[in-house]
């Protein structure tokens, strides 16, 4: 700023010169100053340097790129086509719900387990998303939740897995909003008491289950100390690949390059991917699957298009 | 009593001297130590402690080397996950691509948009923090009266310490909604929000160490001043900044380093477009931008290791840390410069004549107002650059003609202004964060593990984690850092070795925390097996916080004088026990205050134990080799991942802020009585 | 008439020559220093007097750019020899400095800390040591009561006394005093001139001044120092009354300096 002046006194100190030898200089100036202030004021207010925007633009929100929840919506809705170049990425479904909530207009992808009264789900070409539609498969958007482990579970691993399959487990699935697998075995304790130490890791998704699963597991059997880790489901395949955990949750399949890693897969969930927006919301309560798509794509941008 | 009593005694004991001019001559003068070697001294003889003292060395010079094996074994770690990538890319798409979808169909991995975002967030942050902190650090020193000073000074050292996921968590909850709603914005996760944040985080880095500089200009340069009858903002403004210039850019680029490095405010606030965004107009400063940090931070934790992606990220962490060299060599030679203009001009004669120098700087003012008019022309339309050019020349002409007294006048309020704004900002973070957590706090809270995935029930093992973590870090970092210090000032004059090792501290100063806690991941999760352990750890944080321990030792061990020194060698002590008895004991006061710096901040640091520690969970170890959930981290995730868990967000943000001001609080009542009893 | 010992020579310098990096300080200075005597080199700024009398007890190691040829033998041994250590050197010949540097530690440690660092830790032989080196240094009365005060606490002529109480504490044989009065005020001067009479007794005492009145007062012998050069060496009184060099009776007689 300071040079930009420099070339500006030198302009304007000769034209000033003349007028410095008047008597009325101190009262001109003061003169100038406010001019100018006021100039400068109004301009800034409305030169439109702060744009405000018009309607009600959409504000899209997704996962980050190592997400598996991303990889599947981006599968299955986007059909491998690039985003919006303004989709903002959060690193967890608690985070999308946290945008959509604060938000107003916001829409984001979330697991059926994170849909509360503190958002709008939307239909998806006039389906809910329930575990009825899910298990039926008419919700056109729904999809497994795995557990893997490094060749055939055993063990501790097996015990949990076993008791997550079973109906008490599925119990907290349901609980914890997923859609159960249809399942009637029952979980027989073991009898004897387990001890050990069980490192589970992976999926932001799956995490709540195997979390509240893990609670449970422990008043069953309390020499054990379970420790369960959201690092995303592509972590969590590496780990249990590399051995440094035992149970890997993934809310994706395996993809290719991960095939030869000797992984074995258990089904513990469906899911369904719920589209969310803000309550204030009216403007929507029902997308077809290729809206979805065009307005993830960046091609829809304001809410009122759907008036 | 023991005075007393040692008085008589020796008033008992002493045999006097007779005093007359006859009764001298070293016959009648007995030597009182029995230790004292009564052989005739005909020969100087080896002292046995030569060996004592080659080894002391020895030791204090491999502490003084770890400094730089550690920076090394970061670059090589970087470099061996990184360099995949750019033979899969390509060095020139990696740097110039305007597209980041390592996951896309064909995956792109252009970071330049990456690159631009952090120096937006970079430069808006310096805008909002150098003017608060340099105002701030002027009223300090200059104008504030010593019992405000002595409010006011310990409580911004103290606001350094403020945790930056605590920024981040009041940023995501209270700053974006404001300017979304203040600015009619349809989204507040912006550049604009980063800015801010990251320029009040970095004031009171700037203000501390900017006031230090001020203060410590000579109270001869200022009587001069006023002896020529200047104001006060006349010799403020022309004589102590000026001689403080130098320390005053330090702390600036100390608040850059950090502003560039910056993971967790910004990856909470930006909004993170996921191709990486650049805004279209530099005006647009609600645009939302994803910055290297942010994109490390976020995409690390899922990614799956050994693929390009991780590749990819591993090259963005190597571009990080050669943003943080380049910078670190454009600090260091206009800190080199600016010294040298303080000095008497060298000998060297420079080979340009004057008249040549003032065209070339004719030119280069004049290209750089161009670029200016041009840059705000195209953003901000005519009008605006028109009215912006006519309030600064008006400001600058008038300059010149206020009177001295008006001129003050104008300056003390605008520091005024300063000062305030800086107070209220950190204030309205504090108030929202104790009011909002108070009601968490109970003796539950602080008990028990979490249950309900953290929205009930207590934070204890992150509690105890913590401890674990910090205590761990700081065993590590104190006898290394000390030593090299130690080993650097009084052992080795001004050579090549030093100046290796000081570029290498001072590149492990900058570095960016995430990308510790990729080198942590690399090499001590996967390279070396350790999993996920509380370990790798404390030794990552170890080193994040060995700069500061070095640096400060190194000042406190500078401020001690050299006639000191001398006189103790002059007594025939060796240089051990001089260092020993009276070059540590003044100095340990500075010594403890960087320890505490250094714990202070390993406490609350996030990014370097989110992949290499922690686990979300109740567990607490039982060993080294297990995770460990820690403060930070569960403020982090449970403001970003649960959803109705804000009363224990809240709750976990006050105590992670409690604890660590408590230990800047510890640090800075210690360094006080330290001084009081020094003068033993 | 003073019963003395014989004097012998204590410190001699022969063809010595010093560089600072690849500047020459000084050269070829030879001479010899008779113990129980005070010597007092004197000279203009800038001469090397300072720079002289830190060779003597090998102070100017310290300096990392500075080297020297030649010899300086103390008792007839070499003390920049492949034998000699200088810590047992500077055991034997202490140092004052001109600017008072007491520890900020108390007056009893300050005191005690030579004898320390030699491996004396007996209380009581502390205590002796103490007491007497303060008394030796005419300081005893003044800080007796107050012996575990700071001694940052001292004036500057008290601090200085203190300093040279510090040096006498590990009994050398001879004390080296670099302008040690050049920062006091007349009265601390003088007590600090009678100090350096009565130690030269039992002690060498070599100082230097850049005062001709102290040298002339107090000293036995002088080297007049010019530009690095020894220019004339003798006793007191025959420098200032009869001067053999004319760069000597210039300097005396204020011509310049």
């Amino acid at each position: 700023m300071v040079n930009k002046v420099y070339i500006f006194t030198r302009v304007v100190g000769c034209t000033m010169s003349s007028i410095e030898q008047k008597r009325e200089q101190k009262k001109f100036q003061q003169i100038m100053i406010a001019l100018i202030s006021i100039i400068a004021i109004f301009s800034i207010l409305g030169s439109g340097c702060i744009q405000s925007q018009k309607g009600f633009p959409i504000v899209v929100v997704g996962r980050d790129s190592a997400s598996g929840s991303r990889e599947f919506f981006w599968e299955y809705v986007m059909k491998k086509e690039n985003f919006s170049v303004f989709y903002l990425e959060k690193n967890s479904n608690g985070g999308i719900y946290q945008s959509v909530t604060q938000t107003p207009g916001a829409i984001g992808y979330v697991g059926l387990g994170y849909v509360d009264n503190g958002v709008k789900a939307l239909t998806i070409n006039n389906i809910t998303a329930n575990p009825a539609n899910v298990l039926s498969g008419t919700y056109p958007i729904a999809r497994n939740l795995y557990v893997f482990t490094k060749g055939n579970a055993t063990g501790v691993a097996k015990e949990f897995i076993t008791f997550i399959q079973s109906t008490e487990g599925q119990v907290i699935v349901q609980e914890e909003g997923f859609v159960p697998i249809p399942t009637t075995e029952t979980y027989n304790s073991t009898g004897k008491s387990l001890s050990g130490i069980l490192s589970i890791g992976g999926s932001t998704t799956v995490f709540p289950i195997l979390e509240k699963a893990k609670e449970t597991f422990m008043i069953l059997y309390p020499g054990l100390q379970i420790t369960v880790s959201s690092t995303g489901s592509g972590a969590g395949i590496t780990a249990v690949g590399a051995g440094t955990v035992d149970i890997g949750m993934s809310s994706r399949d395996l993809k290719s390059s991960e095939s030869n890693l000797g992984l074995v897969k258990y089904t513990i969930a469906s899911d369904a991917i719920v589209l969310i927006v803000n309550p204030e919301n009216t403007y929507v309560d029902n997308l077809s699957l290729a809206q979805v798509k065009a307005i993830y794509k960046g091609e829809i941008t304001n809410w009122n298009e759907f008036s | 009593m023991k005075q007393i009593y040692r008085f008589s005694f020796l008033q008992q004991s002493y045999r006097g001297r007779k005093k007359t001019e006859e009764d001298v001559g070293k016959e009648d003068w007995k030597p009182l130590r029995s230790e004292k070697p009564q052989q005739p001294f005909k020969k100087f003889f080896h002292s046995k402690k030569i060996i004592k003292e080659k080894s002391i060395k020895t030791v204090l010079f491999l502490t003084a080397i770890s400094a730089i094996i550690v920076i090394f074994s970061i670059i090589i770690f970087l470099f061996k996950d990184g360099y995949p990538i750019f033979q899969t890319a390509g060095l020139w798409e990696f740097l110039s691509g305007t597209r980041w979808n390592p996951t896309g169909k064909p995956p792109l991995y252009g970071a330049f948009p990456l690159i631009v975002g952090t120096l937006l967030v970079t430069l808006g942050a310096m805008i909002v923090a150098i003017p608060l902190s340099i105002g701030s650090a002027i009223f300090i020193s200059e104008i504030a009266t010593p019992k405000m000073k002595a409010v006011i000074k310990p409580a911004i050292e103290l606001l350094a310490g403020i945790p930056s996921v605590v920024y981040g968590f009041f940023g995501l909850i209270v700053l974006t909604t404001w300017l979304r709603i203040s600015f009619s914005q349809s989204s507040g996760e912006s550049w604009l929000a980063g800015s801010l944040l990251l320029g009040i985080m970095a004031i009171p880095t700037i203000t501390s160490v900017a006031e230090d500089a001020i203060s410590s200009v000579p109270r001869e340069f200022k009587e001069g001043s006023f002896a020529l009858g200047a104001t006060r903002w006349q010799t403020i403004s022309k004589v102590i900044v000026p001689s403080a210039l130098s320390g005053i850019t330090a702390g600036i680029i100390l608040g850059i380093g950090r502003a560039i490095g910056e993971t967790m405010a910004v990856m909470m606030v930006c909004g993170n477009p996921t191709y990486g965004l650049i805004p279209t107009s530099i005006a647009n400063v609600f645009a939302p931008i994803k910055t290297l940090t942010a994109t490390l931070g976020i995409e690390m934790g899922e990614v799956a290791a050994g693929s390009n992606h991780y590749h990819a990220l591993f090259g963005v962490a190597l571009l990080l840390l050669i943003i943080t060299l380049v910078v670190n060599i454009i600090a260091t030679i206009i800190l080199n410069r600016l010294k040298e203009k303080q000095r008497s001009p060298s000998k060297k004669k420079t080979h340009l004549s004057i008249s040549i120098k003032q065209q070339i700087r004719k030119t280069l003012v004049f290209t750089i107002i161009m670029l200016c008019v041009v840059l705000l022309l195209s953003s901000m339309g005519i009008l605006l650059t028109v009215c912006i050019g006519l309030v600064v020349g008006a400001v600058y002409y008038l300059r010149k003609k206020v009177s001295a007294k008006t001129g003050q006048r104008i300056a003390f309020i605008a520091i005024a202004v300063a000062i305030l704004t800086v107070i209220v900002i950190l204030g309205v973070i504090l108030v929202y964060i104790i009011s909002n957590g108070a009601g968490a706090l109970s003796w539950e809270f602080l008990s028990q593990g979490p249950s309900n995935l953290g929205r009930s029930g207590g934070i204890y093992p992150a509690i105890i984690g913590t401890l674990y973590l910090v205590s761990g870090a700081i065993a590590i970092a104190l006898p290394l850092g000390v030593g090299a210090a130690i080993y650097l000032i009084e052992y080795t004059r001004e050579g090549r070795l030093t100046k290796i090792i000081r570029a290498g501290a001072d590149l492990l100063n900058g570095t960016p925390s995430i990308v510790f806690g990729l080198f942590g991941f690399a090499f001590f999760v996967l390279y070396l097996r350790m999993g996920f352990s509380l370990l790798a750890g404390q030794i990552t944080i170890a080193f994040m916080i060995l700069p500061t321990i070095i640096r400060t030792t190194e000042e406190a061990l500078k401020s001690v004088p050299q006639s000191l020194r001398e006189g103790s060698l002059a007594l025939g002590a060796t240089k051990w026990q001089t260092i020993k008895k009276v070059v540590l004991p003044p100095a340990a006061p500075g010594i403890l205050t960087g320890a505490i710096l250094g714990i202070g901040r390993a406490a609350g640091e996030t990014a370097p134990i989110m992949f290499t520690a922690v686990v979300f969970s109740s567990f607490i170890p039982q060993s080294f080799v297990e995770p460990v959930n820690a403060l930070p981290f569960h403020l982090y995730i449970l403001a970003t991942s649960i959803p109705n868990s804000a009363r224990n967000q809240a709750g976990t943000a006050l105590v992670l802020l409690l604890l660590v001001i408590g230990i800047y609080l510890v640090a800075v009542l210690i360094r006080n009585h330290y001084q009081k009893t020094m003068k033993w | 008439m003073v019963k003395t010992m014989a004097n012998k020579v204590v410190i001699k310098t022969e063809q010595l020559n010093l560089w600072y990096g690849e500047k020459q300080a000084l050269y070829d200075i030879s001479m010899e220093m008779l113990s129980n005597k005070i010597t007092a080199l004197i000279g203009p700024s800038g001469c090397g007097k300072s720079t002289l009398i830190r060779c003597f007890n090998r102070m100017n190691d310290v300096i990392s750019t500075c080297r020297i040829t030649g010899h300086v033998f103390f008792d007839d041994n070499d003390i920049y020899g492949p034998d000699a250590d200088a810590v047992e050197v500077r055991k034997k010949i202490g140092m004052v400095f001109q600017k008072p540097n007491p520890f900020p530690k108390s007056i009893y440690e300050n005191v005690a800390y030579g004898p320390r660092v030699s491996g004396v830790n007996n209380k009581d032989s502390l205590d002796e040591i103490v007491e007497k080196s303060l008394r030796d240094a005419a300081l005893w009365d003044e800080v007796k009561d107050r012996l575990f005060e700071s001694a940052m606490g001292l004036s500057g002529g008290q601090q200085q006394r203190l300093c040279i109480a510090r040096s006498l504490s590990i009994e050398p044989e001879v004390i080296l005093m670099d302008e040690p009065c050049s920062a006091l005020d007349p009265i601390a001067t003088a007590k600090i001139e009678d100090l350096m009479t009565e130690l030269k007794k039992r002690y060498t005492v070599i100082i230097v001044t850049h005062n001709m009145q102290q040298a002339a007062r107090v000293s036995d012998y002088a080297a007049y120092m010019y530009l690095g050069k020894l220019i004339e060496f003798g006793e007191t009184e025959q420098i200032f009354e009869d001067p053999h060099e004319e760069l000597t009776e210039k300097y005396i007689t204020g011509r310049f300096g």
